[in-house]
């Protein structure tokens, strides 16, 4: 269960999967896990071990595994909170056992498949009579006009529209640092005071890096009222800008 | 009562036909017959064929009659015509359908944890899934998948409970 083992031998077997229940029915097997008696975590780390293993490989991943990954990140740690299992809600869902049951009828559906494709299929294995395919219309055959009259269909189809469009000077990350180097002269800066022009772009920019400090815990936004000022205030413990970072890493 | 063999008369009736004919259909020609003499009179067809080593037989799906290759003849067929494939995601989704349908998108996608629209599109072109119209759509399977599939109705299709007996409770 090294994570080098199970990562090369995952990526081997990557096109398999359908989906992240496939995934997981397939970890289960491997483990000789039944999925009545199912032990989560093990099989949790596999998953989010694969996942990292995919990432790694910049091969993309449908949404739908991520997701999985979230829930069930959000699974293991709420079954790591809730030590005092003893007072069991009977009206609040059991979200390991809908999981089990989401599992057992994908499963199903899985076998059923695998059941429809073993048949012996008409057109596979068995042809019917007729129906030969039909032939592709000969181009030598058509006249010169239809040949015109496409090439304008297609021109008209793939006209280019030429938009220029202007490089955005501004980095949401410097103009960061800009305000963070201005907090540390005075406690409260608005936003207008950190543009240098009035382009619109640098306004946006400004406006973002102010949500991603305010995100970030390094300053607090105020406004007094409606359309007025808005202020960045410092909060008392600076923490240094890494927010960006830690986004590109989720990304 | 008739000026031809009925056996040869359910041949031709057959053999005319697009797709599966149903039994029922043949009775609406042939009123004095009963569904087990059809059902006599082709197994004798097929017995001919099989003394005459033809290259086809009559087969029953979708309740009902067809004539189709046999087996030692996929090879020649398949140079001549790209033989059928369904992807593993599609079959999935028709198990579903077949199974659970008529069902949303939604139904199916949620039974199978991932997004179903390009395979669902894929059964639709190939005829094997029908739409009924409504909000939200939903799907069904059609005649031509008990053709393709050689089922006479969804009844025949294997328990899924059985499956679990087939495979264990894993």
């Amino acid at each position: 269960m090294s994570s080098l083992q199970a990562g090369t031998e995952f990526v081997l077997r990557l096109p398999r999967f359908e989906g992240p229940l496939d995934l997981l029915l397939y970890l289960i097997e491997k483990n000789r896990l039944s999925i009545e008696e199912l032990e989560l975590c093990p099989i949790i780390d596999q998953y989010l071990e694969y996942i990292n293993a995919v990432r790694r490989l910049n091969i993309e991943l449908a949404a739908e595994f991520l997701d999985m990954a979230s829930y069930l990140l959000w699974l293991k740690s709420s079954s790591l909170i809730s030590i005092n299992s003893g007072t069991e809600d009977s009206e609040l869902v059991n979200p390991v056992a809908e999981l089990k049951e989401m599992l057992a009828a994908y499963r199903g559906i899985k076998i059923a498949a695998r059941n429809l494709n073993e048949r012996q299929l008409l057109y596979r294995e068995r042809f019917p009579k007729g129906r030969t395919p039909k032939v592709e219309a000969d181009v030598s055959k058509m006249d010169i006009m239809a040949i015109l009259k496409a090439i304008a269909s297609i021109r008209e189809r793939t006209k280019q529209y030429v938009v220029s469009i202007k490089r955005d000077r501004y980095h949401i990350r410097e103009i960061m640092g800009r305000i963070n180097s201005m907090l540390q002269k005075k406690k409260k800066v608005s936003l207008v005071e950190v543009a240098e022009t009035r382009v619109k772009s640098e306004i946006i920019a400004i406006f973002l890096a102010a949500l991603e400090l305010s995100k970030a815990s390094i300053v607090r936004l105020v406004q007094k009222s409606i359309y007025g000022t808005i202020y960045m205030v410092r909060r008392s413990d600076p923490l240094p800008v890494r927010t960006k970072e830690t986004r590109s890493d989720i990304k | 009562m008739y000026t031809r063999n009925v056996r040869e008369i359910i041949e031709a009736l057959i053999f005319s036909s697009d797709g599966a004919l149903e039994i029922k259909d043949i009775l609406k020609v042939l009123p004095e017959i009963s569904e087990n003499e059809v059902e006599s009179m082709v197994n004798e067809l097929n017995k001919i064929y099989d003394e005459t080593g033809r290259s086809f037989r009559i087969t029953r799906a979708s309740n009902g009659y067809m004539f189709v290759s046999r087996d030692g003849y996929t090879q020649y067929i398949k140079a001549l015509m790209p033989p059928f494939r369904l992807s593993g995601a599609s079959l999935e989704v028709l198990a579903v359908i077949a199974y659970k349908g008529p069902c949303t998108k939604q139904d199916i996608d949620l039974i199978r944890g991932v997004d179903s629209s390009s395979s669902l599109k894929t059964l639709v072109h190939h005829e094997l899934v029908n739409v009924i119209a409504g909000r939200p759509l939903r799907y069904v399977t059609s005649k031509k998948f008990l053709e393709v599939f050689g089922l006479n109705s969804l009844s025949e299709l294997p328990d899924l409970d059985q499956f679990e007996e087939l495979f264990g409770k894993a």
